[in-house]
């Protein structure tokens, strides 16, 4: 609920300012800031900022504020050195995470002098969650580093550096291990644990804690008795499990995403040693994971990819010295975006892969397609005259601990185009109207309890496309008795275009991820565009896997938003026995940018095998995992032998594999899928399964 | 007679943690299914009994031979016995040389050994535990909610382990009711001194469940109706992992022997003399208690309670069986337990570690002992060697080779 005590921020049309914030800010605050986890008052946020101009450096000092104001910035914000001070902070620019006072949000938004001098120097702002204050420097404290040691390893031109950002990362299994004169070591040479205790003065991170491979290996011998490793004590000793802590411990389940990714992209017996794939892995905050909806990844995801630059620059022996090339696997997906490659997250990664191809370090990221086809999270409109009408049924859920999100993207204005394009009629299940235009303001829906619900248009930065944005308050909240609900139910979102404005061009629309991923607790319900001309099931029973033309509800442009720029790979997945797209595997856009997916790897042994096997937990176990989470790092693991073959490793090199493979097929082979769901086709399997299913 | 019956099959008594499951094993073992045992003793049977020696007997004949006379106290009739007789026997055994006091200062509870030399009576130190205060166990209430994360995962084991984790024993060495019939009826004598013990210390301690602190634990199981500390499924589980490893270790070679002479030497040459046995039994344990801690019925505390008393009482039991002068005494102190709001490093968190109690290794208690466990010295058994005990030691041990 609103915090009484403070009046929501004014806010018209925002130019680069992620209207998250606002939400946050007001009837969002709850959910965002949990009650008890970081002093009243002092709680401090991750953002994802993308400077106009000025480094890091200058935007950490405020160089560009009034004197005055200095004092007030530097006490409210803090960038830590990883992006101020190292080679990879370089490659990261002209992004920058920064940790902030969430009070001093207030301070500006209620100073227009002191607006008029950020937005000289700041381009846009993406709030991530909120860690606990155990995780964090203590306020004022940019978490300055000790530096971080030399810590070189044995290259070769085999050498790749594989790094895996994900959840529950079993580091120490034998799959990542290596046996050197009969004894194990582990092959992980950086880990940072993001949501960990926060490791104090000699932090090298910007929160919670690192462990470099000499940490690990002495880890792995105090928790030696016998020649038995206790992998269990040794994770609580490394702090990945402490049941003390609040969240879900996916390393202490049976099964976790983590390490099956892990696993699957560079994993190998331990003997004979594998050298030449170091690994570098960060463990997102659970926070982030477990909320799959918003931009609260980007920040985490930016001081990863940041992290790891830095860490195998170190262990290429310096900025100066030949640099490794490194292969980066994120198994991660957002539905909401531009889906156009100009969202901060990717357009932040489209700076690192070239600054640091640049300095010549080959970077590669290889992203997943997505689970959504078959979720109702896309539709498209279009006007075919003036003033028409499109309507939208977005049903939200019952029982939805979290907020819910939809958006509505609009192509990039004309010269001619009038200041108003549409005008956007939403209607609460309980018959609340409102409208909102390009020029309106936002709108609100409140009850007795407060804002449940909250329209704002943006102008997005940097591709200035204007999106609406449509906020809802949980429809069930078992933690703020004096919450207000959301009421659950179809929210009519009827878009009408004024006079002949958008004719012939596409309105996009996108609900928000909000799922409960496996083994967490059950929190968000995903809502979806409920539409009487989409048709789920064939006549046998099947889900339909093919878009009809009546709908706007779209099977097509499904994929992960965050994999729509240029340089990464993006993999879909594949049934292996049937020959088919995995029925989940999302589909790119129709329309340009046509970004679609690279590859398809399998994801599915048939389609009454569901996953594909991999390492559980811990050493010994197997499980079978599905979804494109696994295609994505059977991909990252060919690009590595890609790169070592001198083919690049890249997007281009991906395909031509695919290509090659679809080449190879035995007639009588279904045919591949169609590209916009499996870009250059599927790919053969190269990890050979030690026990046939 | 018939009660007893219930006792070996565990029937009557549902909330024998662990019990149920050997029972059914011995009642497998008594093999009441053979088609002529299982119509004895009925009423159309004794009918027909009376026709058919009415028919056959003929005139009385004192008879001639006189069968030779079973010695007396030997250990060796136990042979001639159903398995409930012998279980009543080797329980008399134990348990009479237990006993249990509560000491001047409150809250500390003492289990022990009754030295019986000559005519000579000494009770001696073997188990005591101090109930841990309040307030430390409402700070371990967090455990409840953060281990209910793995609720979902651990529910296949919870279920099946509700009644003991006897059928997770036998996944790790080649435990089978027909194959190894002695080895099971020595694990009941040790579940059934467990259990005993284990309940007169809830009794005397009297510690609360963990629901009875918050309506939020909300356990996927019945909260059992006997004290939380200390933890019957850890105690047992623990108990029984101890003695069922010193018997593989001190299992003979080949061919098998009946003597009663003293354990052989563990040796590689052995064939469960690697240290890797008792680590999967002991992680098994381990497992077995934690999951009660899932399950919400318990502290962590009171499995670490549970693992010392077990650890404790399978080392007292075993030298029983062996003929050991000497038992090593400790004591629990709840008081001493981390509190987990202090903000210790593992093990000093509150959590339960086994490998903070034990260590595979030697075997024997892992050195230093945490704070909470004190070492009370090397007691004196006194007398004899037990050689009722000793007999089914020795039968045990012969089937393991």
């Amino acid at each position: 609920m609103a915090d009484p005590t403070r009046d929501e921020p004014e806010i018209k049309a925002l130019v680069g300012i992620d209207p998250y914030i606002p939400w946050v800010m007001g009837p969002g605050r709850p959910y965002f800031f949990l009650p008890g986890r970081q002093s009243q008052g002092e709680e401090r946020m991750p953002m994802l900022v993308r400077l106009k101009k000025g480094t890091a450096q200058e935007f950490a000092n405020g160089d560009s504020l009034p004197d005055l104001a200095k004092t007030d910035w530097r006490n409210s914000v803090s960038v830590s050195p990883l992006f101020t001070s190292s080679v990879a902070g370089r490659d990261a620019a002209p992004y920058l995470v920064a940790m902030v006072k969430a009070d001093y949000l207030f301070t500006i938004f209620s100073d227009t002098t002191l607006q008029g001098n950020l937005s000289e120097i700041v381009e846009s702002v993406t709030p991530g969650l909120p860690l606990d204050a155990t995780s964090l420097p203590p306020p004022g404290d940019s978490g300055a580093p000790a530096t971080v040691p030399a810590q070189t390893i044995s290259a070769t031109p085999r050498t790749v550096i594989m790094a895996v950002i994900d959840d529950g990362i079993g580091f120490a299994h034998e799959r990542f291990r290596k046996i050197v004169a009969g004894h194990p070591k582990s092959r992980v040479e950086y880990w940072w644990l993001q949501d960990g205790p926060y490791a104090g003065a000699t932090s090298t991170v910007l929160s919670g804690c690192e462990l470099r491979k000499k940490d690990i290996d002495k880890l792995i011998d105090d928790c030696t008795i016998a020649g038995a490793i206790d992998e269990d004590l040794l994770y609580r000793k490394a702090r990945l499990l402490d049941f003390r802590q609040y969240g879900h411990k996916s390393a202490a389940w049976h099964a976790s995403h983590g390490t099956a990714v892990m696993d699957l992209a560079c994993g190998y017996h331990s003997d004979p040693p594998v050298d030449d794939r170091p690994i570098i892995a960060v463990q997102l905050p659970v926070r982030v994971t477990g909320d799959t909806s918003g931009a609260s990844l980007y920040p985490w995801v930016v001081a990863a990819m940041a992290y790891i630059i830095d860490r195998a620059t170190v262990l290429s022996g310096g900025p100066s010295a030949p640099q490794l090339p490194v292969v980066v696997n994120l198994s991660y997906g957002r539905l909401e975006g531009p889906h156009d490659g100009t969202s901060d997250l990717e357009l932040a990664m489209e700076q690192f892969i070239h600054h640091a191809a640049a300095r010549g370090m080959p970077l590669r990221v290889v992203l997943p397609a997505g689970n959504s086809y078959l979720l109702r999270t896309h539709a498209q409109v279009q006007f075919h005259g003036p003033n028409h009408s499109e309507l939208l049924r977005w049903r939200v859920l019952p029982d939805d601990r979290t907020p819910s999100f939809s958006e509505i993207w609009l192509p990039l204005r004309h010269a001619t185009s009038p200041t108003n394009r549409i005008e956007l009629v939403i209607t609460s299940p309980t018959g609340q109207s409102r409208t909102i235009s390009e020029t309106s303001g936002p709108v609100m829906w409140n009850a007795a309890g407060g804002t449940y619900g909250q329209a704002v248009y943006t102008i997005a930065q940097p591709s200035n496309r204007g999106m609406f944005r449509i906020s809802l308050t949980p429809t069930a909240d078992c933690d703020n008795p004096n919450a207000q609900l959301a009421p659950a139910g179809v929210w009519q979102l009827e878009l009408k275009n004024v006079q002949t404005a958008l004719i012939g061009e596409t309105v996009h629309a996108w609900v928000q991820r909000d799922d409960t991923l496996y083994g967490f607790p059950l929190r968000g319900r995903q809502s979806f565009f409920d539409d009487p001309d989409y048709v789920r099931f064939d006549h046998a029973g099947r889900e339909n896997e093919t878009d009809n033309a009546a709908s706007p509800v779209k099977r097509a442009g499904t994929i992960n938003s965050i994999a729509t720029g240029d340089s990464p790979i993006v993999a879909g997945g594949y049934r292996l026995r049937e020959m088919t797209a995995a029925k989940y595997s999302a589909a790119g856009l129709h329309h340009a940018p046509p970004r679609h997916p690279d590859a398809l790897a399998v994801s599915d042994d048939s389609c009454v095998l569901a996953g594909v096997l991999a390492a559980g937990t811990y050493s010994g176990s197997v499980v079978a995992i599905d979804g494109t989470s696994v295609a994505t790092p059977q991909v990252a693991r060919l690009a590595a032998s890609e790169i070592v073959a001198g083919r690049y490793g890249d997007r281009a090199a991906i395909a031509e594999r695919a290509a090659y493979d679809e080449g190879m097929r035995a007639p009588g082979t279904p045919p591949k899928p169609p590209p916009e769901r499996g870009g250059a086709g599927r790919l053969k399997p190269r990890v050979v399964p030690r026990v046939k299913r | 007679m018939a009660g007893l019956a219930g006792l070996s099959g565990s029937a009557g008594l549902a909330g024998l943690a662990g019990l149920a499951g050997l029972g059914g094993q011995a009642g497998l073992a008594g093999l009441a299914g053979l088609a002529g045992l299982g119509v004895a003793n009925s009423a159309d049977v004794g009918q027909a009994l009376i026709l058919t020696r009415d028919g056959i007997v003929g005139t009385w004949a004192p008879p001639a031979a006189t069968p030779p006379e079973l010695e007396v106290e030997d250990p060796r009739n136990m042979a001639r016995w159903e398995p409930w007789v012998r279980a009543s026997v080797i329980d008399f055994e134990l348990v009479s040389k237990l006993g249990f006091s509560r000491s001047s200062s409150g809250d500390k509870m003492t289990l022990s050994h009754l030295d019986v030399t000559g005519s000579t009576l000494t009770y001696r130190p073997l188990a005591a535990i101090t109930r841990p205060p309040i307030a430390l166990f409402k700070n371990l209430l967090v455990f409840l909610d953060r281990y209910a994360d793995l609720r979902g995962d651990r529910i296949a084991e919870i279920f099946t382990q509700m009644n003991g984790a006897i059928a997770f024993l036998t996944a790790i060495p080649f435990l089978h009711p027909a194959r190894t019939p002695w080895t099971y009826e020595l694990l009941g004598a040790a579940l059934r001194l467990a259990n005993s013990t284990e309940m007169r210390f809830k009794q005397a301690l009297a510690c609360r469940r963990p629901m009875e602190f918050s309506p939020q634990v909300q356990p996927i199981i019945l909260t059992p109706s006997h004290g939380s500390l200390p933890s019957g499924h850890a105690t047992e589980t623990f108990i029984s992992a101890y003695v069922l490893w010193m018997l593989l270790r001190a299992s003979a070679p080949l061919p098998p022997s009946y003597s009663s002479s003293t354990t052989p030497p563990p040796s590689p040459l052995v064939p469960y003399g690697d240290v890797s046995w008792g680590t999967e039994l002991m992680r098994l344990a381990a497992r077995v208690a934690t999951n009660r801690t899932v399950a919400g019925v318990h502290f962590t505390v009171d499995s670490a309670a549970g693992a010392f008393l077990g650890l404790t009482l399978g080392q007292y039991f075993v030298n029983r069986c062996t003929g050991a002068t000497n038992y090593n005494a400790y004591e629990f102190d709840g008081t001493n337990f981390p509190d987990p709001t202090l903000g210790g490093a593992p093990p000093n968190d509150g959590d339960f570690y086994w490998t903070a109690l034990f260590d595979e290794t030697i075997p024997g208690p892992r050195l230093p002992l945490p704070a909470y466990v004190t070492a009370s010295g090397s007691q004196a058994i006194g007398g004899a060697p037990n050689s009722i005990l000793a007999w089914l030691w020795d039968r045990a041990r012969g089937e393991w080779w």
